[in-house]
């Protein structure tokens, strides 16, 4: 199974979503915060990013920068998980890189799906290309 | 002499043996003496006789006595000398004495006989006197001479005297001809070559020549008429023309007055003598006679320098006589001219006196039908018409007393047709034939009248019209008001007669208005446009209303003809716009209001609803794998989102309680120290070990009545956000103290502080700092802070530093509510 970062500063939602992936095979990685998830990416080298944007110090959008300015995790698969549920936002995050946009609160088969089909996206893809 | 003279006859005694004192006395006398012998021959003769006859003594002793005689007594020395001895000779007093050199003198002679111890002799002594003869024959020609020049000059003076009697009968009316005849006059009589007359200029600059007569050709230059010269060049001639001095120059070339005219003027003409002479007019010198000779320079005598006078003081009578011929000729003219302007004039002039018409223009019989017989045959009350005879008569009395009349005014006439006339009368007092008079202009003014009357009905009507408008209208000159209706006077108060000659500045709130509103308007209304503004007026009781002005010039050219202005009461429209526009900003706000709502609830709701659908999917989906304390954690984790929600909805809920003046304040005594030290520990809590939060309190709890729920959420609050927004491992420190009727709180944090920019807008709902960054928050915290304290009567005031800090502090009256 794939193994899952997630960057989220609100403890009881990234608690939450831990138990819920391991509990459906994946491995989980967290960090509290921006900094701290762009270090463990690339340490850890996770099959996929998912990421909170409000956050404070390093927000989601210079998580996404980051990574995707670095050859190690320009790749990565990378998935947005926020409160900000306006639709231009939306756009702006799949046009800066990003795999996936979800609002909170999102049904965790929501977030299983989404993690599947970017995985599976990527996997019918060279290593490199964006999507 | 050079030796003692002898008597003759051998006598020996010499004259000093007898008395040389008498000898002396006779050689010293100054007349020639001498002693001759009855034969005739010298005996003794003096040393002035020596002298005077050129002999010597030796050779004149025993000489014959007729040597120094004339011939024509030497003729006759026989018979002469015997009638001397006898005392009988007719002797001449004057002899021409006859000297060595045969040269004759006259001399004074005496010869008398001289008897002398027997013996007789005669003494001749005589003195030259040709000097003294000289003397009377020059005395003799100079009388003659002098004889002659007086005859001559009485001649001269005579033959002037005819001249200027002659020029003094001249016509002098006719200025050319008889200046002519005085140049010419004076060329000839004193035969001068050029004789001519200079204007001086007004300004006394500069002559120039009006006539020059040359005696060559016996009439004028007219070519050399119209030279001029200038003072500048000339300044000593012109100082003695203009001081009265006559010049009177022999030599012109040297003399001080003309020796500046050598080189240009003098020597190109020939000129060699000038004699120029000032020309006076009614105390002014006004020109120059000029006289200048050609030739061999000239004496001039002083009949030629007062005849030179005499011509300018002709020229004088002659610019005096002319100068009066043409005046006549001009009061001629102006007389005819107004004789023509009178008869022929528009309006009726009469001149009565005695209550009779004693002259009436043309236009007077024009006028009234009656021919000028008609018109001098009655009392010019006679044709007044009846009802005006009092006015007109009295008028005409006071005027004639001298006493202040009416000078203009209307009455009427019957023509001879019996129409009656409006006349319109302008009246002066005059002199008219040595008596007093009036002088009378009468105008026609019957048409007038007709459409005066026609006008004021025309006015009256308008004048109901415009009072009756709804609108108030004004009429402005040089911005007082002239005219203004009854609608206007009561929109401002005031009755209209109040407002009538009233400067338009009574209606503006203070000067500053009243002039830019003037500056605004009249360069509009010049251009020919209406002006229209919106101006807030004065009432007479003070009150401001707002008014809607519209203003056109009678005549955009010359505004002094006045404007004309509408004005409506908008007052009341402006208020209903005013609070349309409030209204309009209050829905502004709400709207604002309700979308920073929107987009708070969209992402601080969606943050704990996400935390309770995640526990829920948890539960649910995992139940039987979680263990007993996960699951209980999971519980947990929705009970905090549940009460996230709720405290969120609370705030939302009391700040709109807030906006609509609904929020409950319900002061009761509280534990004050015990309130901050429960809020203390809660934010300990809350913060965790990361923040440190020092609490110092001072002072004692007084008998204080405050609302504990919205002091705790406003303190509450305030700790909150200090541990919000500062560094992990920052201080925050909370201060309260109780004094003299009031607590003061004070929370001080060194976060990131508050933007310049915000502050005004820190306590608006929904407003958060632009620098909170990802900091979650609902911008609803402060503002009802505010209002909580605002509730308390109480103060919230803050200072903050980007990057430094941030200390708020809240005043609270501890009064009893």
């Amino acid at each position: 199974m794939a193994t899952l970062l997630i960057i989220e500063d609100e403890t009881p939602i990234r608690a939450n979503l831990r138990q819920l992936l391991q509990l459906e095979g994946y491995t989980v990685l967290e960090t509290a915060n921006g900094e701290e998830g762009v270090a463990a990416a690339h340490a850890r080298q996770p099959d996929l990013v998912l990421c909170d944007i409000l956050m404070p110090g390093m927000d989601g959008y210079a998580v996404l920068a980051a990574l995707r300015a670095s050859p190690a995790t320009k790749a990565l698969p990378f998935i947005f998980l926020t409160a900000s549920a306006n639709r231009s936002e939306r756009e702006q995050a799949i046009a800066r890189g990003a795999d996936e946009y979800l609002v909170k609160p999102v049904r965790i088969a929501e977030v299983l799906a989404a993690i599947d089909s970017v995985l599976q996206r990527r996997k019918g893809k060279p290593e490199g290309e964006q999507s | 002499m050079d030796k003692p003279a002898q008597l003759p006859g051998g006598n020996s005694r010499t004259i000093s043996d007898h008395d040389g004192l008498l000898r002396a006395a006779f050689d010293a006398l100054r007349a020639g003496v001498c002693v001759v012998d009855a034969g005739g021959c010298f005996v003794m003769v003096n040393p002035a006789f020596c002298s005077m006859t050129g002999f010597s003594t030796d050779e004149l002793i025993g000489r014959p006595w007729t040597v120094a005689a004339p011939e024509e007594i030497a003729a006759r020395a026989e018979r002469f000398l015997p009638a001397v001895l006898a005392d009988s000779a007719h002797i001449p007093d004057h002899w021409k004495i006859r000297r060595k050199d045969g040269m004759l003198f006259d001399a004074l002679v005496s010869f008398r006989p001289l008897s002398y111890q027997g013996g007789k002799y005669a003494v001749l002594s005589f003195s030259d006197i040709t000097e003294a003869k000289r003397a009377d024959d020059e005395i003799r020609d100079l009388k003659r001479d002098l004889e002659h020049a007086l005859l001559k000059r009485t001649e001269l003076l005579r033959r002037n005297r005819n001249v200027l009697l002659e020029l003094a009968a001249l016509d002098k009316s006719n200025r050319a001809v008889a200046l002519q005849a005085i140049l010419g006059a004076s060329a000839r009589t004193m035969g001068v070559e050029r004789v001519s007359y200079w204007r001086l200029a007004n300004d006394r600059t500069a002559i120039e020549c009006e006539m020059l007569f040359a005696l060559s050709r016996d009439g004028l230059d007219t070519e050399f008429a119209g030279t001029r010269l200038d003072a500048t060049r000339f300044p000593r001639y012109f100082t003695a023309i203009i001081e009265n001095r006559p010049v009177v120059a022999p030599d012109a070339q040297t003399h001080d007055a003309t020796a500046e005219f050598t080189r240009d003027y003098l020597i190109p003409r020939g000129i060699t003598s000038m004699l120029d002479a000032p020309v006076w007019l009614r105390g002014q010198v006004v020109g120059v006679i000029c006289h200048e000779h050609v030739g061999a320079a000239r004496e001039w005598t002083p009949e030629e320098v007062d005849f030179g006078s005499s011509m300018a003081t002709m020229i004088s009578l002659t610019l005096e006589a002319a100068r009066r011929h043409e005046l006549n000729e001009e009061l001629a003219r102006s007389e005819e001219k107004y004789r023509h302007v009178i008869e022929n004039a528009n309006e009726a002039i009469v001149i009565a006196q005695d209550g009779r018409i004693r002259y009436a223009n043309p236009q007077t019989s024009r006028l009234s039908g009656y021919s000028p017989e008609e018109l001098h045959a009655k009392s010019f009350l006679d044709f007044v018409y009846d009802e005006d005879k009092a006015l007109v008569g009295a008028n005409y009395m006071k005027r004639m007393r001298g006493e202040t009349a009416e000078s203009s005014y209307d009455f009427r006439i019957v023509d001879k047709q019996g129409t009656v006339r409006w006349l319109n009368i302008n009246a002066v007092s005059l002199d008219w034939e040595g008596r007093p008079a009036t002088l009378n202009f009468l105008t026609d003014i019957s048409e007038n009248k007709k459409l005066q009357q026609s006008l004021q009905r025309n006015l009256a009507e308008r004048e109901a019209l415009l009072q009756s408008a709804l609108v108030g209208i004004t009429f402005a000159v040089d911005r007082h008001l002239t005219w203004v209706n009854e609608t206007y006077a009561r929109m401002l108060g005031y009755r209209r007669e109040e407002l009538i000659d009233q400067k338009s500045l009574v209606h503006f709130p203070d000067t500053a208005s009243y002039e830019a509103f003037g500056a605004n308007a009249y360069p509009v209304l010049a251009s020919g446009k209406p002006f229209e503004a919106e101006q807030q007026m004065r009432r007479k009781d003070g009150s401001l209303i707002w008014v809607h002005l519209h203003g056109i010039a009678v005549d955009p050219s010359n505004l002094s003809k006045g404007t004309i202005w509408t004005n409506i009461d908008i007052t009341e429209r402006r208020r209903a716009v005013e609070e349309i526009r409030r209204a309009l900003d209050k829905e502004r706000e709400l709207n604002e209001l309700k979308s920073r709502f929107v987009a708070m609830t969209s992402h601080e709701f969606r943050t704990p609803l996400a935390t309770i659908l995640s526990s829920a999917e948890l539960l649910d989906r995992h139940h039987e794998r979680l263990s007993a304390a996960e699951r209980h954690e999971i519980f947990g984790r929705i009970g905090s989102g549940v009460e996230r929600m709720a405290r969120m909805l609370d705030n939302v809920l009391t700040i709109g309680q807030a906006e609509t003046h609904a929020m409950d304040f319900s002061p009761a005594r509280i534990d004050l120290p015990a309130l901050c030290r429960s809020l203390v520990e809660e934010a300990r809590v809350h913060a965790g070990p990361e923040h440190h939060l020092e609490f110092v309190f001072q002072g004692e709890s007084p008998e204080a009545a405050l609302d504990e729920k919205l002091l705790r959420h406003a303190l509450g609050n305030l700790l909150l956000n200090a541990l919000k927004y500062s560094p992990r491992g920052g201080r925050v420190d909370f201060r309260a103290s109780l004094d003299a009727g009031k607590a003061v709180f004070e929370i001080a944090d060194q976060g990131i502080g508050i933007p310049k920019e915000d502050h005004a807008r820190m306590f608006d709902a929904f407003h958060r700092a632009a620098n909170v960054g990802n900091i979650s928050g609902t911008g609803l915290g402060l503002a009802i802070v505010k209002k909580s304290i605002d509730l308390h009567g109480g103060d919230i005031a803050f200072e903050s530093n980007v990057g430094r800090g941030t200390r708020f502090i809240i005043t609270l009256p501890l009064g009893k509510h």
